[in-house]
């Protein structure tokens, strides 16, 4: 039925949660944006030629960026996270390491938060971010910057990171 | 903090998603068929909505004003035939004079209008004439007014004011008022003409606002009119 669009979801449904998940931060939010997405891919289905799963990345975060953030501007992230105080001495630094840097994350506006999702996890490159999101590689790559610094990732790193795109 | 460690926590945080449920067909099925739902039913609405728009355009004006006829030349570019709440008075004047020479080129609106405020019009028959009349720029200079009154003089004579504004946007949300009673809207496009209402005072002051943020441009006008009479001069 519909040409192979059951298939695409089974194939591509996990990996898209995954993706919608660092987009959103939270399961519900994550879930909602999933579901979307693949209703607004369904409806495309017979326009879409090749690669579906580029298609459907594309809607879920143009969905995230624009009309996504109208639905739930309202509501305010908690984020409540185990307190660093709280996890003891005995915790290792990396454990603090990954808080910090969930936090940082969670804090991200979310463009930028789009442009670290797309480009370390999904690993695309500049140009690719760019086509996903419908802006310029420049565009990208102060976002990219300006993510980077506020995670607290080491300018220099975040400068090697730029150039070596160039 | 490296880029590594951004990478490693990005998959870190992926790998807790991996064990929540993804939706099966069924359930896009499901979610599909209410969407669905949901736009039929605002479609409906929204033709319903555009059917009452429809009616109300072409009952309301007819029932404020009891005029008909054709549109006349007015002193804005167009008037707006959409829905809004019920506008006073009435638009269907027509201009048969306008000022001399100089008070056109002043208006600097000439070749689009006529005139902004007719020396002569009629309504209903009736040849009405302007003895008094003012304009008011909304801005002017680093002035900024909303506002214009003017006072007419009572009297055994009915009187009419044509009142608006020109170079008002389309956002423009005018209003009039005589004395102390209540605010009626007024449609923007063109000025609209209203009987002075009768009442004890010698004078009634009519009080014409600019509700919404005035445009640059616009000119805030009233002009008063009353049954021409043979012999008068003008």
């Amino acid at each position: 039925m519909d040409d192979g669009f059951d298939d695409f979801v089974r194939a591509c449904a996990p990996r898209l949660l995954a993706t919608a998940a660092l987009l959103t931060r939270e399961r519900d939010k994550a879930e909602d944006l999933l579901q979307t997405t693949l209703l607004k891919t369904w409806s495309a289905w017979s326009r879409i030629e090749d690669h579906p799963e580029a298609y459907a990345r594309r809607t879920m975060v143009n969905t995230y960026t624009s009309w996504w953030r109208r639905r739930w501007n309202a509501e305010v992230p908690t984020g409540e996270l185990p307190d660093r105080g709280r996890a003891g001495v005995d915790t290792a630094a990396s454990t603090a390491l990954a808080i910090d840097l969930r936090r940082a994350i969670d804090r991200l506006p979310r463009r930028q938060r789009a442009v670290v999702v797309l480009r370390w996890f999904e690993d695309l490159t500049e140009a690719q971010v760019a086509e996903v999101m419908g802006c310029s590689v420049g565009t990208v790559k102060s976002q990219a910057s300006k993510a980077l610094r506020k995670l607290g990732v080491d300018d220099a790193l975040a400068h090697e990171t730029v150039e070596v795109e160039r | 903090m490296s880029v590594d460690d951004l990478v490693q926590q990005l998959r870190a945080e992926a790998a807790e998603a991996a064990s929540w449920p993804v939706p099966g067909m069924e359930q896009l099925r499901r979610a599909r068929a209410r969407r669905r739902g949901r736009r039929a039913v605002l479609g409906g609405l929204a033709t319903a909505v555009a059917a009452a728009a429809v009616a109300a355009a072409v009952v309301v004006p007819r029932a404020v004003s009891g005029v008909a006829g054709p549109a006349p030349v007015g002193p804005a570019a167009s008037p707006t035939a959409g829905p809004g709440p019920a506008y006073a008075g009435t638009r269907a004047w027509e201009a048969t004079s306008c000022p001399g020479r100089r008070q056109r080129s002043a208006e600097g609106r000439a070749r689009a209008n006529p005139c902004a405020l007719p020396q002569l019009l009629t309504v209903d028959g009736r040849t009405l004439w302007n003895p008094q009349g003012g304009s008011v720029p909304t801005h002017h200079r680093a002035v900024r007014s909303a506002d214009l009154r003017l006072s007419v003089s009572g009297g055994h004579a009915p009187a009419w004011v044509l009142v608006g504004a020109s170079g008002s946007g389309s956002r423009s949300d005018l209003a009039v008022r005589f004395g102390k009673g209540r605010w009626q809207a007024l449609r923007p496009g063109r000025l609209t003409l209203l009987r002075v209402p009768d009442g004890p005072d010698r004078l009634v002051e009519v009080l014409v606002r600019e509700r919404a943020r005035p445009l640059p441009r616009e000119v805030l006008r009233v002009g008063v009119y009353r049954v021409r009479r043979s012999g008068s001069s003008h």
